[in-house]
């Protein structure tokens, strides 16, 4: 059983040799814990204050804020490069893109005087620009063409229109020039085509 | 405000708060740390700030405050710490400068003396009663008096752990 007044004395005289067991008995009872208060704030008012560098303390302040601003320039430079990283990246690959497309859609003569017809190459399918062979297996002539005026970006001008609905089975490699493309389909008996200021023209 | 301005400012209230700041947490080294932060806080928001002392002092007892609540009951026991605190923003168990003054002007001169060997200079009452020549009844009576008259004064607050 812990005496009371034995308590305060010690509280006031020796309070850094409080066990557990009394401090628990202070927190326990207000008045004690009021006296506890008193005693360490009394010790605390009293106590010598160490003096303070203050010249010291600025240089280490300055160096704090110092510290931080370059901590958020070097932030910000990185997140501006990264961010042109990104921009370039981006018109990079729009630009490589478009570059594809405007081959594609390279225009072609759209009057024909010798009266023939003249294949709209906008027709032709998107995916015939794609560097793979060209292969087709009982295709009409018209479509075969369609896809080699969109890969070489020439015309087509057919003599008769019939001619363009005969039937082929034939595969055009991507090394093929539009030339070799023009021989190979010369090599078939049914056709006769030539290569004249990019225009191909069939009879 | 400019840098400049700011040193003149940390000249001039710097030993003040830190002073402030190791009465309560006698601690050096968390007191100056204390110190470094309200002022670079003050730094940070200066384009929002009006008064900059008030800014300053208001800061520290938060700080101190922060400090306080984040030690258990065994730590505070530890560091002689009160081990009152309030939940409020008036956090602070005492003020030690105005119970410090307050012992220099309102007690009488024996209290006084009794007051600053025990307390301050941590004397035993043997050792007191010789210092000052007065049986160690007369430094217990006067202990009585002064811890029941600073208790009536800085009347503390309910108890909240």
């Amino acid at each position: 059983m812990i005496n009371r007044d034995e308590l305060i004395d010690k509280i006031v005289q020796s309070p850094e040799t409080l066990t557990r067991e009394e401090m628990s008995a202070i927190v326990a009872d207000p008045e004690l814990a009021d006296i506890y208060d008193t005693t360490v704030s009394l010790m605390r008012a009293g106590s010598e204050v160490p003096p303070l560098d203050v010249e010291d303390g600025l240089a280490d302040l300055h160096s704090r804020i110092d510290h931080k601003r370059r901590f958020t320039v070097m932030w910000g430079r990185v997140a501006a490069v990264a961010a042109l990283c990104i921009t370039i990246t981006a018109v990079a690959a729009v630009w490589w893109y478009n570059s594809g497309r405007q081959e594609v859609s390279q225009p072609l003569p759209t009057e024909d005087m010798s009266g023939g017809y003249i294949v709209d190459v906008a027709e032709a399918t998107a995916d015939s620009i794609v560097v793979a062979p060209l292969r087709y297996d009982d295709e009409p002539l018209a479509q075969i063409l369609a896809d080699v005026s969109a890969r070489y970006g020439c015309g087509v001008r057919f003599e008769r229109e019939d001619i363009g609905k005969l039937r082929f089975h034939i595969t055009l490699p991507p090394t093929a020039t539009l030339a070799d493309v023009v021989e190979m389909m010369n090599a078939f008996d049914d056709v006769d085509m030539h290569l004249t200021d990019n225009m191909i023209c069939v009879r | 405000m400019t840098i400049g301005e700011f040193d003149i400012l940390y000249r001039q209230l710097a030993p003040q708060l830190y002073r402030l700041a190791y009465l309560q947490l006698g601690d050096e080294e968390a007191a100056r740390d204390c110190v470094q932060t309200v002022f670079a806080s003050l730094w940070e928001q200066r384009a929002d700030i009006d008064n900059a002392t008030a800014y300053l002092r208001a800061s520290l007892h938060n700080q101190i405050a922060m400090r306080y609540r984040a030690l258990s009951v065994q730590e505070r026991f530890a560091r002689l710490y009160p081990i009152e605190i309030e939940g409020s923003d008036e956090a602070m168990p005492i003020d030690v400068e105005t119970l410090r003054e307050y012992v220099d002007t309102q007690l009488t001169e024996a209290v006084r003396a009794v007051v600053e060997c025990v307390f301050y200079q941590r004397m035993s009452y043997r050792q007191t009663a010789e210092a000052l020549g007065i049986s160690q009844s007369t430094v217990n009576k006067h202990v009585v008096t002064a811890l029941h008259k600073l208790r009536t004064r800085f009347a503390y607050k309910k108890l909240k752990i």
